[in-house]
Parts: C-alpha cells; sequence; structure tokens
C-alpha cells in the first residue's frame, strides 16, 4: 500500500514539474530558481506556479470526493457534479458576481456565496432524497441529477438576462478554468483539500462497509446516519471551496477513482488517497493541455475533462449495466 | 465444552415491531440459548425477517423487551453490538469489486480501532473461516464474479470471522446445493456445541429443520404458533394451520430422522 501510494506521489510530482516547466510563455526553471530577480521567477511564482498547485489542489479535491461519494450512495456514477454539488455553488458565484458587481468586497463574497450555494444544495439533495428518515443511495443519485440539470438551466436563464460583460465569466464559472489564481486562493483550497481529506480518510473502513448496504454496516458496528451525514457535508464544503476558484470541472471525480479501483481494488483506505493524490496528476496534465494546445489562447480544462469523461460515462454505465444484469 | 449450557443468549419479549404503520410482528416472544441452534419457520410474510433485524440491531422502531446476554438490546453501542451478534442477510449485494478475503476480513471491522489495519490474527481469523466454507481457493477473486450460492458461503464466512456469540441467519441455505446445505448447517452446528455460539436461522426447508435445529420456533402472521422441539412443533395439525396444504409427517426409513411430506391445498383435494 505504502509502495502503490508512493510511485503515485512520483508520478504526481514529476506531472507538476513539467506542467511549470512548460506554458504559453517560455521559462528556463533553472534561471527561475538561480535567479530571484529574472522575469523567469517573476513568471514561475506570480503565474505558473500557482496556476499549477491550484489544478493540483482542485484535482486532488474532485477525484477524493468522487470516490467518497460513489461510496456514500453505493454506485460508481456519482461525483460532485453529477449530484448537483457543483452546480449549486456555480450557480451561486455568478449570481453575487452579477448582483454584487460594484460591491468593495466581491472578491470574497463571490467565493463565499459559491460555497454557500453549493452547501444548500447539498442540503437540498439530502433532505429530498430521505424517504422516511432512510436515506435510499439510488433516489439521492436521481434526484442529484435533477438539481444538477437544474441549476444548469438557472444558470443559462441568468446568461440570457445578464449584461454581456457578464458572459465571459459565466463560461469560465460553466467550464471552469484555473485562469490566474491568488496564493489567498490556493491557500484555501489548500486547507479544504487537506482538512476534508483527513476527516474522509478516517472513514475509509465505514466506506467499505457501507458497499454492503445499510443493514450490513450497522450490524458491523457502523453509525449509518453520523457516517452519511459528515462524509455528504465535508464533500460538500471541499467540492464548494474547489468550485469557488476555479468554477465546475466535471468527470475528474468520475474518471480518477474508477480507473484506480480497477488497479488497485476496492478498499477505501487506499482509493481515497491513491485518488487525491491521481486527481491532482490528472488535473494538471489537463490543465497544461488547455494552456499549450492552442497558445496563446486557451481552453477551459473543464471543456477538456468533460471531452474525455461524458464518454468514459457511457462505457461506465455500458459495463456496471452488463454486471448488474448478470447478477 | 457442553453444548447447551443452558444461558440465554438472547430473550425477545412481547415484541411489535414493523415498517410504517403497519405492524409485522405482534408480541412475539421467544428465548435462544448459548450453544443452540433454533430454527425459525412460517410462511413468506411471516416476520421472520423483520425478527433477525430486530435482534440484530439493524431494525430500531419496535416496542417490547429483547436481551442480549442479560443486558436491553438498546444499552449496547453499535460496535459492542456487532461484537456479540453476526447477521447474515437474506440477499447479499456488494456495490464495488471487493475480493472474498477483503469481505470476509470486514467481519473483523468490529474488532478493530478506527484507524487500526487488520492485524496477523484478524487475518487468521478470516483464514480459518474461508476454510470452514471452503473459500480459500476463491479468496481472491472479486465478489461480484460469483455464483449465488457462493457469495452467500463468503457471507457466512464474513459471520464466522466476526467471531460471535449469537448468530442470526436469514434463509442461510437458499441459494445451495445439496452437499453445501448439510456442509454450512453442520458448521453451524459445530460451532454451536464447540464454543457455545447461539444460532437463530430462519428456513423454509422444513425438513433441514427438523434435521438440524434443537428447537424450531413456528411464526404466522407475524405471531408464535408453536416453539419447541422439532417433532412437537412440525406437526401435521401446525403446519396445515399455518402453511394452508395438506402435510404428511414419517420418518425417514434409514436415519429415523423427521420427515415432511407436503402434499396438496385443501381447495385442490377438494375438488
Amino acid at each position: 500500500m505504502a509502495v502503490t501510494l508512493g510511485a503515485l506521489s512520483v508520478i504526481t510530482i514529476a506531472v507538476v514539474i513539467i506542467a511549470t516547466a512548460f506554458g504559453s510563455v517560455h521559462i528556463d526553471l533553472m534561471r527561475a530558481i538561480r535567479e530571484p530577480f529574472s522575469p523567469d521567477r517573476a513568471i514561475l511564482l506570480g503565474a505558473r506556479l500557482p496556476r499549477v498547485l491550484m489544478g493540483a489542489l482542485v484535482g486532488a479535491v474532485l477525484a477524493a470526493v468522487g470516490a467518497a461519494l460513489q461510496a456514500l450512495v453505493r454506485n460508481p456514477l456519482a461525483e460532485g457534479g453529477i449530484l448537483g454539488i457543483s452546480g449549486g455553488g456555480a450557480f451561486g458565484a455568478i449570481v453575487a458576481m452579477v448582483l454584487l458587481s460594484q460591491a468593495a468586497l466581491a472578491d470574497v463574497l463571490v467565493p463565499l456565496c459559491a460555497f454557500a450555494a453549493s452547501l444548500l444544495s447539498t442540503a437540498a439533495v439530502y433532505r429530498l432524497a430521505q424517504l422516511e428518515g432512510r436515506l435510499e443511495p439510488f433516489t439521492l443519485l436521481l434526484v442529484g441529477v435533477i438539481f444538477n440539470a437544474f441549476w444548469g438551466a438557472a444558470i443559462m436563464l441568468v446568461n440570457s438576462v445578464v449584461n454581456f460583460y457578464f458572459t465571459h465569466s459565466i463560461i469560465f464559472w460553466l467550464m471552469g478554468s484555473f485562469e490566474a489564481p491568488t496564493w489567498q486562493e490556493v491557500t484555501m483550497v489548500a486547507i479544504a483539500a487537506v482538512g476534508g481529506s483527513a476527516i474522509l480518510f478516517g472513514f475509509a473502513r465505514d466506506m467499505n462497509l457501507l458497499s454492503l448496504g445499510d443493514d450490513d454496516a450497522t450490524e458491523l458496528g457502523v453509525d449509518v446516519a453520523r457516517a452519511r451525514r459528515t462524509i455528504f457535508v465535508v464533500t460538500s464544503i471541499m467540492i464548494g471551496a474547489a468550485v469557488s476558484v476555479s468554477g465546475i470541472i466535471s468527470f475528474v471525480g468520475l474518471i480518477v477513482p474508477h480507473m484506480l479501483r480497477l488497479a488497485l481494488g476496492a478498499d477505501h483506505r487506499l482509493l481515497l488517497p491513491a485518488s487525491f493524490i491521481t486527481g491532482a496528476a490528472f488535473t494538471v496534465a489537463a490543465d497544461l493541455v488547455a494552456r499549450v494546445a492552442i497558445a496563446p489562447a486557451e481552453l477551459p480544462v473543464g471543456a477538456i475533462t468533460a471531452l474525455c469523461g461524458g464518454p468514459f460515462f457511457v462505457y461506465v454505465l455500458r459495463r456496471e449495466g452488463r454486471k448488474s444484469l448478470a447478477l | 465444552m457442553s453444548p447447551a449450557t443452558g444461558t440465554p443468549a438472547l430473550a425477545v419479549s412481547e415484541i411489535t415491531a414493523g415498517y410504517g404503520p403497519a405492524a409485522v410482528l405482534h408480541d412475539l416472544s421467544f428465548e435462544l440459548t448459548e450453544g443452540e441452534m433454533l430454527a425459525i419457520v412460517g410462511p413468506n410474510g411471516a416476520g421472520k425477517s423483520t425478527l433477525l433485524k430486530v435482534a440484530g440491531g439493524s431494525l430500531r422502531s419496535w416496542h417490547g423487551s429483547v436481551e442480549l446476554l442479560g443486558r436491553p438490546l438498546a444499552s449496547y453501542h453499535g460496535r459492542e453490538l456487532a461484537r456479540l451478534v453476526a447477521t447474515v442477510a437474506q440477499e447479499n449485494l456488494v456495490a464495488f469489486r471487493f475480493s472474498v478475503l477483503e469481505i470476509v476480513l470486514m467481519g473483523r471491522a468490529p474488532h478493530l480501532g478506527s484507524f487500526r489495519f487488520e492485524t496477523d490474527h484478524d487475518l487468521a481469523a478470516a483464514h480459518a473461516a474461508m476454510e470452514r466454507f471452503e473459500l480459500l481457493e476463491l479468496a481472491h477473486r472479486p465478489i461480484n464474479e460469483l455464483s449465488g450460492g457462493e457469495r452467500k458461503r463468503v457471507f457466512l464466512a464474513r459471520a464466522l470471522a466476526q467471531e460471535p456469540r449469537v448468530v442470526l441467519l436469514d434463509e442461510p441455505t437458499a441459494f445451495l446445493d445439496l452437499r453445501h446445505v448439510a456442509e454450512i448447517l453442520g458448521q453451524f452446528r459445530k460451532l454451536c456445541s464447540e464454543r457455545a455460539v447461539a444460532v437463530a436461522a430462519t428456513m423454509h426447508d422444513l425438513n433441514a429443520a427438523a434435521l438440524y435445529a434443537d428447537r424450531v420456533l413456528l411464526l404466522n402472521n407475524g405471531a408464535t404458533v408453536a416453539c419447541g422441539p422439532p417433532d412437537q412443533v412440525l406437526t401435521a395439525a401446525n403446519l396445515e394451520q399455518v402453511y394452508q396444504v395438506r402435510v404428511h409427517i414419517g420418518r425417514n426409513p434409514v436415519t429415523g430422522a423427521l420427515a415432511i411430506f407436503p402434499g396438496s391445498t385443501p381447495r385442490t383435494r377438494d375438488r
């Protein structure tokens, strides 16, 4: 287990270094390190590094949260985007941006609203998915899908009534991007990523037992209601933090845990940290493509992950469908 | 160790339970003694599974009293209860591709601290349980790729790895072939006599109940019809009343064991 996680870490660090070295503008990494006043260092510290780190942190969050939510609803198709958590956050951010664009603290208020809205959306999904006091995983997934579509429609509605000036920013939230993050934003996401994941790792064995169903998990000593509540709140805080700085980046939480489950097995004590590490590498790599593919212009990173993710989602759906028929 | 020590492992008295407004169990009482194997029989919907869920702690909405090893069931917290009682449900579906060994090791979860991994002792317990149910060759196979009967044996092994004092089995033999029915009920019988574990199992196979159980609890519409040794409970009169079919009771000509032969329904016979 330590070996696997170590190997994944080495790969991720390599990806981060490569992504830091390449970009729309060429920089010399050695020169940036040696010469404090070189333009190379200014670009490295002012733009490149925060962007790559932000990509790594958001990717880690999305993948770890994806793995946790899949355990929660016992379905490999769950993910922050599909459950409507990201959509709620993006809607909150957009409304705040439009209404508060003149406010003094807009830079702080917009992420806060994204945060609050993703929590509220999660709470609503959670409430509505409960039937007679029991949370049915399948109902939760359906309610989430409906919320996701609803938030998408609400965002398009806002888009059609606001000033053209906002359209670029709205696209930013919808497609996701790591464009020009500040160090404060990086720090905020780092705290959410590390703190949240630490709590999730503590529930890893409960997640294993939840895969057997609520009754079996209860009979093996899991406080199912408490575990479920904690995982749901922690994951939506983590998603809220990620969305508030980078918009909706879909499918990372789907692809990464699924590939790892095939390679490493289903044990969440390994799967969760492995998803955290690999999600970082995957997203940094996707963002590298987004930056260099049509440089000096750039693609939205969320478009790249979604282009990979859409077909992947269908593949998983067909595969799982066949398996459940075989049961 | 003596087979039946006579101490009640589980004492259920005047239980009323159900889902929503309709009660499934009405004022039901029974005792399960240490080292004893009890078969719970009755028609579909008689309340057998509900009874196991009450005793196993996964159904909380009931009235009455349940005592486990002399203490009220509600006074145990989740993990403490899970160290004493192992339950195997009727359906055993798993969401992800866990291996057989991983599923059996999950039976050790109540014995571990929350951040701890399994120790050698846990692995040994899982190994012994898998050996008992002939699962060692399947240890690394994904659970979703096994047949229904194999999967059932994996979950029974998990219950064994849990090292409980009370085992509650819901239709343990439903998907099993003839040899594995004998094998599994035989293994649980051995568990009763070797470690004084108390076993309660719901069953539809009345002949298996007669053969393996010390006592039989016959339920109908959520209430007790009869409870006692097989030959006193599995009588033609009781079974005809409960199942609404003609029943002939005989003896196995070779072993002399009680044998139940179901006949036609009274209505068909009258025609």
